[in-house]
């Protein structure tokens, strides 16, 4: 009895040990997060972890907003308000430069740095520092970065430094999209030093390195990074511009499960998150405390059509197919209403986008019908293929069968693996299938090129008109509006006519927030920018 | 007892290297091509190229599997092309997550089930032993999705009495000080209860849903086991002599069914370790199996041959410490060992 007494008493202090220990340590907790500045720190979650945090290297959308918050960029985009968000524009204007300023044939431009910028280890930087980040994105060989340059006429000797404050970078052509390149976040500014210092022979970029660490030029600095759980993002007091800096920090926890990512939201854990399936959205705008910020965006849903295989190698038959899409049905059944219906594969919110093309995309079953007889096809049966991880497209399917099954076409729904249905795509074998394309820089030429254009790496139609790479190589190079605009028409006037994809819908832009989450901001890439975000 | 522990051994190292053909085979025969499955579809066919020559992906498949089981020998399970590390630092990195939760898993399964079964055993037909065989029916046939999204629903969602499932630690804690990896025990070495218990109330739910499912397994084997032993001449002879029953089942009957329990804790504790990939994702678990889901998404088949192999060869270890286990403690076995 003895015994068992002191044991009891010895349970109670453990007990009583244990819930002091968790109250001094959660005490602790809330102490490290209050701000003096009045600045509140963040925790969001988005749809993937972050596997690497370097801007020239990353594979997830996460990893691409975190990595671009530990570098900026010589430009940024301007933002204009909409509604609860800030969506980037056209214009650009300085960030890490003092001024920038273009030849008049647009070739050279001439970034002045700001004075006396440095980097979150207190070291200076200069345009060494962004001569040697420049060709680091053409010349490292785990970057994907290298596909754009060429695309705006830069090569290995594109650029130099005439001075520690000077950058020229000099193009075989000048092209607006320059300006939205080097506003993008693979093109911010690395630490040269830092780079030498953990290169090796066999990695002259530090490409390992900087996967996993930074020296930040950006709004923010890795406070601490786990590449299993989360990443906290700490304010750089290094940065150029305090004052741009709206928040305390950011957390960015990994959650890989988009019905958990919502009960924590749902539960106040996390004050916004993205990649949830449109349902729970559409569920949780009901919800008292939530808002659902949702915003137009480029993004293009599209039927992929193998333009070498009979019978869509006529393009009678692609139209038909176009014309039997149940464009609206789209946007109400399957997206919830947090989508667009197809304007074409420029969509109606780019630049240069054709208003003459949209009336292509309104469904017409007799049409349809009309140019299936003209091209002799009957009892065709396809197969219609699409990633299996999609629920979206699962469900577009069903509405496309169904679609397809009117104008008298039969198409077997086939759920690929993942894997399987990249490596299809890429050996270009699908006949029919559902993928997604975005155009950074929500350039209409860089998206027709990358859909359609002859050879593109992502135009797995296999596709190729010479005469529309000319019209696209002409946009490319054109600086004039009225130029690009008439040049761009032409362009979209063609795809529609020869339909070697059918533009689906465009996926609104959508994040959940607790209510008192401000400042969500859209730039060109479609990815958050971190330092906006702000909390009552 | 030495041919025996010798046999034992030679017999586990010939399951590894069959594991490590048919893992090496399995992932070579699936589709996806790992370079360029890297570097995107924008990448340029020279690049894809340069890449797979940087692999040795263009090399025959026996040279493949000769220099992936001599880079095995040293350690070297080669590149995670998702990430560019070795694959041996993504998953050894979440191996001591994985390893805790499989432990709290079995240590509830067996505080469940072992004395559920032996209660069953000891009176079957009663309510115990009705009672057990409905849960054990239950915990089988329950998919961990399901209950471990009731478990989320009722106790974190609706009651708040657990933490939500954000992983090991609340969002935003730092880790304790790694000296095992396992964050209850590295928490107590550092003296940190708090953080102690933290883990413990993040572990519950997860180490519940696997749990609760394999203390299903326990249960049944136990019973089993022990009712199996109840025909015995020892332990009708036993009760002749009018040893008391609890003293006879404790005694007598159990630690001869600990052969076939031992057995079935050795596979409980394996299949715990190996498929859990569910749970760690449901639960944003950081341990390996969440590393193979997220491989399996990225493509990353190295990745998946690391986490199939090192998965399977802790599965050949268990069960030789459980063989060799038996030998220690039945000489019947190392006997029959011996002689055959």
């Amino acid at each position: 009895m003895k015994a068992h007494s002191r044991r009891s008493r010895l349970m109670v202090s453990v007990t009583a040990l244990t819930v002091a220990g968790a109250l001094v340590l959660s005490a602790c907790g809330s102490d490290s997060n209050s701000e003096s500045s009045g600045k509140k720190p963040l925790v969001i979650s988005l749809d993937s972890s972050v596997d690497v945090i370097d801007p020239q290297q990353w594979r997830t959308p996460a990893s691409m907003v975190t990595s671009g918050s530990v570098v900026e960029q010589v430009i940024e985009q301007t933002y204009s308000e909409s509604g609860p968000a800030r969506i980037g524009g056209g214009e650009f204007t300085n960030a890490l430069s003092e001024k920038h300023e273009y030849s008049a044939d647009g070739k050279t431009l001439t970034i002045t740095l700001r004075d006396g910028l440095k980097f979150a280890d207190g070291t200076p930087l200069t345009a060494d520092d962004v001569v040697w980040s420049y060709q680091r994105g053409l010349e490292m060989s785990a970057a994907y970065t290298k596909v754009l340059y060429p695309m705006v006429g830069l090569t290995a000797d594109s650029f130099t430094a005439p001075d520690a404050r000077t950058v020229q970078v000099t193009a075989e052509f000048g092209t607006p999209l320059l300006d939205k390149m080097l506003a993008m976040q693979p093109f911010g500014v690395y630490s040269k030093a830092t780079g030498e210092e953990h290169a090796t022979p066999d990695d002259p970029w530090a490409a390992a390195w900087f996967r996993e660490n930074s020296n930040s030029s950006g709004p923010y600095k890795v406070a601490a990074y786990d590449k299993t759980t989360s990443i906290q993002l700490a304010p750089n007091t290094e940065y150029y511009d305090q004052d741009r800096i709206a928040n305390g920090g950011v957390t960015i926890q990994f959650v890989s499960d988009p019905a958990q990512r919502a009960l924590l939201l749902r539960n106040g854990e996390i004050d916004l998150a993205g990649g949830l399936p449109l349902d729970q959205v559409a569920e949780l705008a009901k919800t008292d405390g939530l808002s659902v910020v949702s915003e137009a965006s480029n993004r293009l849903e599209y039927l992929g059509l193998n333009t070498t295989k009979a019978p869509f190698d006529d393009k009678r038959v692609r139209q038909a197919i176009a014309l039997a899409m149940p464009y609206q049905t789209f946007v109400d059944e399957v997206l919830y209403g947090y989508g667009d219906a197809s304007s074409g594969i420029v969509s109606s919110n780019m630049e240069t986008h054709a208003d003459s093309v949209t009336e292509a995309f309104k469904t017409d079953l007799a049409a349809a019908k009309q140019l299936l007889s003209e091209a002799g096809v009957s009892d065709l049966s396809t197969t219609l293929s699409f990633k299996q991880s999609s629920t979206v497209e699962a469900r577009a399917a069903v509405y496309i069968q169904s679609a397809l099954k009117e104008i008298g076409i039969d198409v077997q729904i086939k759920p690929l693996p993942d894997a399987e249905f990249t490596q299809r795509t890429n050996a270009r074998d699908l006949e029919m299938y559902l993928n997604n394309f975005l155009a950074w820089g929500a350039d209409p030429f860089y998206q027709m090129a990358s859909l359609a254009g002859s050879g593109a790496g992502t135009n797995f139609n296999n596709y190729a008109n010479p005469a529309l790479d000319e019209l696209l190589q002409q946009g490319f190079r054109s600086q004039d509006q009225a130029d690009r605009d008439a040049v761009s028409a032409q362009a979209q006037e063609l795809l529609v006519d020869e339909m070697p994809l059918v533009p689906l819908w465009n996926p609104k832009w959508t994040y959940v927030v607790r209510d008192g989450v401000h400042g969500l901001t859209k730039d060109n890439t479609e990815q958050l920018r971190l330092q906006y975000l702000t909390k009552d | 007892m030495l041919r025996y522990v010798l046999r034992r051994l030679a017999i586990s190292a010939v399951t590894v290297a069959g594991l490590v053909l048919v893992t090496f085979i399995v992932v070579r025969i699936l589709p996806g091509d790992a370079a360029a499955a890297r570097l995107g579809p924008e990448a340029s066919q020279a690049d894809i190229d340069a890449l797979r020559a940087q692999l040795r992906l263009d090399d025959s498949l026996p040279k493949q599997l000769l220099d992936y089981t001599t880079g095995l020998l040293k350690g070297d399970l080669g590149p995670a092309v998702s990430t560019g590390r070795p694959v041996s630092d993504e998953l050894f990195d979440r191996l001591p997550a994985t390893i805790e939760l499989a432990f709290a898993g079995l240590v509830i399964a067996l505080l469940i089930g072992f004395p559920w079964g032996l209660l069953a055993a000891a009176r079957p037909g009663r309510v115990g032993d009705v009672s057990g065989r409905l849960f054990a029916v239950l915990g089988s046939s329950m998919a961990p999705i399901w209950l471990g999204l009731l478990l989320i629903f009722g106790f974190y969602s609706t009651w708040h009495l657990f933490p939500g499932p954000v992983g090991r630690l609340a969002i935003g804690t730092l880790p304790p000080p790694e000296v095992t990896g396992t964050y209850v025990f590295d928490s107590l070495l550092a003296g940190d209860f708090g953080l102690a218990w933290q883990s413990i109330q993040y572990l519950a739910l997860p180490a519940l849903t696997l749990g609760l499912g394999a203390s299903a397994a326990v249960f049944k084997m136990v019973r089993s086991a022990v009712l199996h032993t109840a025909d015995s001449g020892f332990v009708r002879t036993a009760r002749a002599y009018g040893v008391p029953g609890r003293e006879v089942l404790l005694r007598d009957q159990l630690r001869n069914a600990m052969l076939q329990v031992l057995t079935a804790i050795g596979l409980v504790f394996g299949f715990l370790l190996g498929g859990n990939i569910i749970v760690e994702r449901l639960f944003n678990w950081p341990g390996m199996g969440r590393v193979a889901y997220d491989a399996l998404g990225s493509n990353d088949l190295g990745l998946l041959q690391g986490y199939a192999l090192i998965i399977g060869t802790i599965y050949i270890l268990l069960n030789l410490v459980v063989d060799l286990v038996y030998g220690v403690i039945d000489p019947r076995v190392r006997l029959g060992g011996s002689n055959s």
